[in-house]
């Protein structure tokens, strides 16, 4: 499996190139200026897609963690770690968009409306998980902590997504309304950009992934020929 | 020579061409919205470029990371090979 993946990935490498610019393109030559936000609107083609893949990357960590603290596989914990590098990297891209757009939508780049406050939060959380595990030695007393926290931190997720409905605040809640209120051009800029960064976030996540676990495997190889050498010294 | 520098033109001229799209911002209207001292289009570069930014970081983070595992493969090897070396010689 891992070496049909490896075998067509850079296939997959260079159509998600592709898509990249089939996605500026759409959005800077195909999409109309918004009306009533004007051009800062642009921010929105990237913005609410670096979001879902930074719920992604954390879902995936969430999960693998579980899975983990299930059965204690390293490859689990890997594909953990990975899913929170990757969700962090979009949500620090998140948190710069946002107040760029809101700088021209609301006139101030920051309000503590509760799907922002708990967005932060969400980066605060695995932004813990991911210094917890960049810092500290890798040991399954560690790799345990992580995975607790993993979990636990992934509650906020819904809480992000449904908190506009249930508590209000100035976040535009137009994609979640059933139809989804984009005019024809707008949407389907937006669809090509969503395409964009799934196929993004894959690509960047096989590349970690797969680096990590070589990275794994290279260790193992270390300890092998460490008892190899002992072995023969007593010998 | 590292594989990946032989793909850096490339990747130079693909990072440039991304980084360059949006500057298309800064000739559309930026008139609605709140009445900042910031043109729309300004706030649009940035973010974009601040997301090819972000992205290219972590590939260049990952490929650091790659190098360094060839390093410690390579290292693997040489002790294998110094183990072998040690070992006696079975006669024929």
């Amino acid at each position: 499996m891992i070496k049909f993946i490896d075998r067509v990935f850079p296939f997959f490498a260079a159509v998600t190139a592709l898509l990249c610019l089939g996605a500026m393109y759409a959005i800077f030559f195909y999409a109309g200026v918004d009306a009533v936000q004007g051009i800062s609107q642009k921010i929105f083609f990237i913005h609410v897609p670096s979001a879902m893949s930074c719920y992604a990357g954390f879902i995936i960590c969430s999960v693998a963690s579980l899975v983990y603290l299930l059965k204690p596989r390293r490859a689990w914990d890997v594909a953990a770690r990975t899913g929170a590098d990757l969700g962090i990297l979009f949500c620090i891209f998140v948190l710069i968009s946002g107040p760029l757009w809101g700088y021209k939508a609301w006139g101030k780049p920051w309000v503590w409306d509760p799907q922002l406050t708990a967005t932060f939060v969400l980066f605060l959380l695995y932004g813990g998980y991911v210094a917890l595990r960049s810092l500290s030695p890798d040991t399954h007393t560690i790799r345990q902590i992580g995975a607790v926290l993993a979990v636990f931190a992934c509650v906020d997720i819904p809480f992000i997504h449904y908190s506009i409905q249930n508590w209000g605040g100035q976040h535009p809640v137009v994609e979640r309304e059933g139809g989804s209120g984009l005019s024809p051009d707008i949407g389907a800029a937006f669809g090509v950009s969503m395409l964009a960064f799934l196929f993004l976030f894959t690509a960047l996540y096989w590349l970690l992934l797969r680096t990590r676990l070589l990275e794994l495997r290279v260790e193992e190889l270390h300890l092998e020929v460490e008892d190899l050498a002992i072995a023969q010294e007593f010998a | 020579m590292p594989r990946f520098l032989s793909k850096l033109p490339a990747s130079l001229a693909t990072s440039l061409v991304l980084c360059l799209l949006p500057s298309i911002a800064l000739a559309q209207n930026s008139a609605a919205a709140k009445e900042t001292t910031i043109h729309g289009g300004v706030l649009v570069i940035i973010s974009y470029i601040a997301l090819w930014v972000l992205i290219f970081g972590f590939v260049a983070f990952v490929l650091r990371k790659q190098a360094s595992v060839i390093a410690d493969l390579a290292e693997v090897e040489g002790r294998l090979d110094k183990y072998f070396d040690a070992l006696p010689e079975k006669p024929e």
